[in-house]
């Protein structure tokens, strides 16, 4: 089973303490017998309320996958470190195969530069990630 | 957003409101995936105070109502979407 899992972390961590923190994330999903098939760095973007008093955070987003118990685990740890402000974990479709996420790469990156541009043009994606094709089949 | 007004009744004959059919605009374009990382999109289905608007307002089908209201508090969770907006 694969999971989504995005999270905002400090945005004045310097390059190597974002390493560090994804680091120790990856680590941590390792040791409970996952795998991390990527990390995306969403950079710094103006958040829609304030948490912890500040009001930009710096994005990350992971694809891992792995047994459903190893999750408990892994939200605790993120709980724990101060540097992770926010996370949300989201269960991907079954028929998500590991390749989709791999290669999903390049259109999140286009997805990215979309959001600031007009809503109109709405990127063309063939290949869709996860969740989308599970609803198309309800 | 034209479709996120309610429509305002303009009289049609017999003095009866007219209404314009409103269409499901995901179902129209199958290409735009309704996802909490895209909030640019999601943003068009809530109020100025950041509430969710009601289908009957939108015209979303109920099927793609459903998967914007959860994808729309993903988004609050995440902050990319206010939960509220005081004004």
């Amino acid at each position: 089973m694969y999971y989504e899992l995005m999270m905002i972390i400090n945005p004045d961590l310097g390059v190597d303490e974002i390493e560090k923190v994804t680091a120790r994330f990856a680590g941590n999903v390792t040791k409970n017998l996952g795998e991390v098939i990527r990390i995306d760095d969403l950079g710094i973007k103006t958040m829609a309320y304030k948490i912890q008093k500040r009001s930009k955070g710096h994005y990350l987003l992971a694809y891992i996958g792995g047994p459903g118990p190893m999750l408990s685990e892994i939200e605790r740890t993120l709980k724990i470190d101060e540097n992770i402000v926010r996370f949300i974990i989201i269960k991907l479709s079954e028929d998500v195969k590991r390749e989709d996420l791999e290669k999903a790469k390049v259109e999140e990156e286009a997805q990215v530069k979309e959001e600031t541009a007009p809503e109109a043009q709405t990127p063309q994606v063939t290949e869709t990630p996860a969740e989308e094709v599970d609803h198309g089949e309800k | 957003m034209e479709r996120n007004k309610r429509p305002r009744p303009s009289s049609g004959q017999r003095g009866r409101p007219y209404f314009k059919k409103k269409t499901c605009r995901f179902c129209e374009d199958k290409n735009i995936k309704i996802d909490y990382k895209q909030p640019h999109i999601l943003k068009d289905f809530i109020t100025e105070r950041g509430k969710i608007l009601p289908r009957r307002i939108t015209g979303t089908c109920s099927r793609h109502q459903r998967e914007l209201t959860i994808e729309i508090k993903r988004a609050r969770i995440i902050a990319f979407l206010p939960f509220t907006v005081h004004i």
